[in-house]
């Protein structure tokens, strides 16, 4: 398995262990760039048996062109920022989405420093992640105590 | 112990009931003490044992849940070293040996093994249920995030904790229930001394009562419960009994010393009769000695002829009845002595043996059975000299009678043909002399009868104004002749009868004739001038009466010789007898028929002025109104005399010549054709010839007398079993008019008889004959056979 593949289904792990307080709509919705590798991943993966079970809504993953407008974010229960991301779009894309109860996941470094909520990093080949569970509280959404126990840094 | 009908005692009872009462309450309370402390601790140590158990599996299940929520995260990223560091906590509980994480396809995540119970234990299989294996409970619960089951935790628990608890409750319990037992059993025992205490005193006073039979001593009351009361009622049950004792014993005194001083013998009588007690008397009248008694029995001295009857009564006497047997009967005493004895037995059964005995009262009564033996012999000897008495005066009558006849009826029938004035009073002094002696005659024989009770009383309903008229008018030609007037009058509740008016009453009309003939006749006796009056008064109001008084101008009665007016055989001084005539029977004999009629009889007399008797009887009284007979063609030739024309022979049965003479001459004097026959036989073969319009049968004759002759004609073949027979005798009683009746005769006429009677009872008996069809052969008479 690939180091993407293995992201995409952490992610996608890692989201069962959120709880938006809002709730989230009929269906939970990722958002990922339209022209990155990791949208064909999510597709395919959403569509495999396993993650159907695992989820008890539908997945949807929709591709963003780019992220300047409020609505496009807004549809979106998830955005995953890759590494094609700069931080200073993603720290601009933060800003435009403010509080609004959007998980922000991604791979990039500083990605809790620029406003991101879960980071993932290889370390010694190794997947780990980190969570800003303070960004999360602020924009609504809840993480598990189990996922913060293996999370390898909690900024509470 | 018994038990009434329908108790079914099981065997456990039956087996209680076999102990003493201490023993029983003493097993009671620590049967119930073992119930109630095993039943209590059991059901506290169930149910403290669900609860354990309950709790010890919350426990687990609590840990489980705990365990599989940290587990979430582990189990979703697959990280075992993750799963295996959180199963790692279980290490602080004792109790889980080995725990293990499965994926929902079963497969092994991770396992945890308690260091205590050593590597070899398994780790729990994955399953998906609670389950017990031994002392093991395996507990699985669900790892789920958002109801989707990721995953399983299985835990092996060890139940040992449970194990433990048992073995101490148990202990705890076994502890307690000794404790409980023996407490039970020491309170028993002494809760049972105090409440058998009593019990047992009272079963060893009963015993001792029973066995002494003293029934004055008491049991003392120790308590104020139910047992007191018991001890109380004991006490007066034997207050009462040893009150009953004294009674019983006072009675048995008494009713010993009524055996042994008894005027009769008395015995009881065992078995076959044998003698069992009996007392001095019984020695006495039997003579035996007591030892000869006892071994003998009272059918061995019973007589023979009487020994069966005894015994069927004896055999059927029951012990329970109050019926006895009472007979008389001939015993055998000592030295083979006749002993004639009343015995009277009653069944009894004797209270010890349970045995029928019969108690015998034995009265001997062999003095008294031969005074009556010879008092039976005395009156059969009295009745038969009586009968001979009765016999003689019948034969007297009979004989006195029968010459009388003749002499009376020739000395009528003379006086027809005399002209001389001497013969005449010769004939009526003959004439005269027989009626007194005929008079005579009867009153003696009346009075007889009446003296020995022979005379009964005979009531028929009849004219009694007829009657009276009768005596009057059979008297008055004597009242006349003697220059007196004898007059009758008849009142109706104080009011003259009619000419047209009867009275008919209820009695004696032979008897009640036969008082006013005696009173009347005495009147006309001693009434030398003046007049007779006979009053009859019927009274109808209250009680019906009949009174009638005979008043004359006669004499009178001094004052002194009143009193001997109704005695018999006695005139008030003996000069009368001599001037009057008469034996004086007629009022004493009045007098017993008047007593014997259920009325009263009396007089009223002054010397010189005159006497009045009366006599009153209770009758039955009825008014009839009646129209005068005209008097028919017969009665009118009755008086010519010749009634006897155109009528039928008379038969004349009459072995007496004189007599047969005396009714030819009559009869043929009336224009009767008559038949004679000297006996019974040849008037019986006579009337199988011809046929009577009459017959008049005597009854005493030789070959066949009246009785059975007029049986024989009156037999259906008889031509003359329609003729009526009047018989002619001179026993002159009721028996004998008895007997001509149910012989079959239709009248009777006393010897001796007048011409006068004879026509009246041919006049009688005759009255409708002319009417009858006479067969002609009754005319065509034999010759020599009618005068």
């Amino acid at each position: 398995m690939q180091r993407e593949d293995v992201v995409v289904v952490s992610t996608l792990k890692i989201i069962k262990l959120c709880e938006w307080e809002k709730g989230v709509g009929d269906s939970l919705v990722i958002g990922v760039l339209e022209n990155d590798q990791y949208f064909e991943l999510f597709s395919s993966s959403v569509e495999s048996t396993a993650v159907k079970e695992l989820f008890n809504v539908p997945l949807k993953v929709v591709a963003l062109e780019e992220i300047t407008s409020v609505e496009e974010c807004s549809r979106c229960d998830v955005i995953f920022f890759s590494e094609l991301h700069n931080l200073q779009s993603i720290e601009d894309a933060v800003t435009l989405i403010g509080d609004s109860p959007v998980l922000l996941v991604g791979s990039v470094d500083n990605f809790l420093n620029g406003g991101g909520m879960i980071q993932f990093q290889y370390e010694k080949n190794q997947l780990s992640f980190r969570i800003n569970a303070k960004r999360g509280r602020e924009c609504g959404i809840r993480f598990r105590s189990s996922l913060l126990a293996l999370a390898k840094e909690v900024i509470r | 112990m018994s038990y009434s009908k329908g108790y079914h005692s099981s065997r456990l009872t039956r087996f209680f009931d076999g102990f003493s009462f201490k023993r029983k309450m003493i097993t009671l309370i620590v049967g119930v003490s073992f119930l109630v402390v095993s039943v209590s601790m059991l059901g506290s140590f169930t149910l403290e044992l669900l609860y354990f158990k309950e709790r010890l599996k919350h426990e687990y299940q609590a840990a489980a849940k705990m365990l599989s929520k940290n587990l979430e995260a582990a189990v979703l990223f697959e990280n075992e070293n993750d799963c295996r560091e959180i199963l790692s906590h279980l290490v602080t509980y004792e109790t889980i040996a080995t725990a293990g994480v499965y994926t929902p396809a079963g497969e092994l995540l991770a396992e945890f093994r308690n260091p205590s119970y050593g590597d070899d234990l398994p780790v729990p299989p994955m399953t998906v249920s609670e389950s017990v294996e031994g002392h093991w409970i395996l507990l699985s619960e669900e790892i789920s995030v958002d109801d989707t089951t990721i995953g399983f935790l299985v835990l092996r628990a060890d139940f040992g904790e449970l194990l433990t608890f048992l073995l101490s409750r148990g202990s705890v319990f076994a502890v307690i229930l000794v404790i409980a037992l023996i407490a039970a059993a020491s309170l028993g025992l002494k809760l049972s001394k105090f409440v058998s205490a009593p019990i047992v005193q009272l079963t060893q006073m009963a015993k001792s009562i029973s066995r002494s039979k003293d029934f004055s001593k008491r049991q003392e009351r120790i308590s104020k419960d139910e047992t007191g009361e018991l001890v109380d009622a004991f006490n007066e049950m034997l207050e009462e009994v040893e009150s009953r004792n004294k009674v019983i014993s006072a009675n048995e005194e008494r009713f010993r010393r009524y055996f042994e001083l008894g005027v009769v013998g008395m015995a009881v009588l065992g078995d076959e009769l044998r003698w069992v007690h009996f007392n001095d008397k019984l020695v006495e009248i039997l003579g035996y000695r007591r030892e000869e008694l006892y071994e003998s029995s009272f059918f061995q001295i019973l007589d023979e002829g009487t020994k069966s009857d005894v015994f069927k009564e004896l055999h059927g006497l029951s012990s329970h009845s109050n019926s006895g047997y009472v007979g008389e009967c001939w015993l055998r005493g000592a030295s083979n002595r006749n002993i004639y004895a009343i015995a009277s037995f009653k069944g009894i059964v004797d209270v010890e043996s349970g045995r029928k005995q019969n108690i015998l009262l034995l009265q001997d009564i062999t003095d008294r059975k031969r005074h009556e033996e010879e008092l039976i012999n005395a009156k059969e000897k009295a009745e038969a000299s009586s009968q001979a008495k009765d016999d003689f005066l019948s034969i007297m009558s009979h004989e006195l009678r029968t010459p009388l006849n003749p002499i009376l009826g020739f000395s009528e029938l003379l006086k027809d043909h005399l002209d001389d004035k001497e013969d005449m009073e010769c004939v009526n002094i003959i004439s005269k002399s027989a009626n007194h002696l005929l008079d005579l005659i009867g009153n003696i024989l009346d009075y007889t009868r009446i003296d020995r009770g022979v005379d009964s009383i005979e009531k028929s309903t009849f004219d009694c104004v007829k009657i009276s008229d009768e005596i009057v008018t059979s008297f008055r030609v004597e009242a006349e002749q003697r220059g007196l007037e004898l007059t009758a009058e008849n009142y109706l509740d104080g009011r003259l009868l009619a000419d047209s008016q009867n009275i008919v009453i209820s009695t004696d009309k032979v008897k009640l004739k036969q008082i006013l003939h005696n009173i009347v006749s005495n009147a006309l006796k001693f009434t030398n001038k003046g007049k007779i009056t006979v009053i009859a008064r019927f009274k109808t109001t209250e009680s019906p009466r009949l009174r009638i008084d005979v008043k004359d101008t006669g004499i009178g009665i001094k004052e002194e010789d009143k009193e001997k007016v109704f005695e018999a055989f006695s005139q008030v001084d003996g000069s009368m007898t001599r001037n009057y005539g008469g034996v004086g029977l007629g009022m004493a004999i009045s007098k017993k028929i008047v007593k014997g009629l259920g009325g009263c009889i009396d007089f009223e007399s002054t010397i010189g002025v005159g006497s009045s008797f009366w006599f009153e009887l209770p009758v039955k009284i009825d008014l009839v109104e009646t129209a005068e007979k005209p008097m028919s063609e017969h009665q009118s030739r009755l008086i010519d005399g010749m009634i006897g024309v155109g009528i039928a022979p008379v038969l004349l049965v009459e072995d007496e010549p004189n007599n047969r003479q005396l009714a030819a001459l009559i009869l043929e004097s009336r224009g009767f054709r008559v038949v004679f026959a000297e006996n019974g036989e040849k008037a019986v073969s006579l009337a199988e010839q011809k046929k009577f319009g009459l017959i008049f049968m005597d009854l005493q004759m030789p070959v066949l007398d009246g009785f059975d002759t007029s049986r024989k004609i009156r037999s259906c073949d008889s031509k003359n079993f329609e003729t009526p027979i009047i018989a002619l005798t001179a026993h002159a009683d009721d028996e004998v008019q008895k007997k001509c009746e149910l012989a079959g005769m239709d009248d009777y006429l006393a010897k001796p008889f007048s011409p006068k009677q004879l026509v009246e009872k041919l006049t009688k008996w005759t009255s409708d004959l002319s009417a009858r069809k006479l067969d002609s052969n009754l005319w065509n008479t034999e010759p020599g056979e009618i005068r």
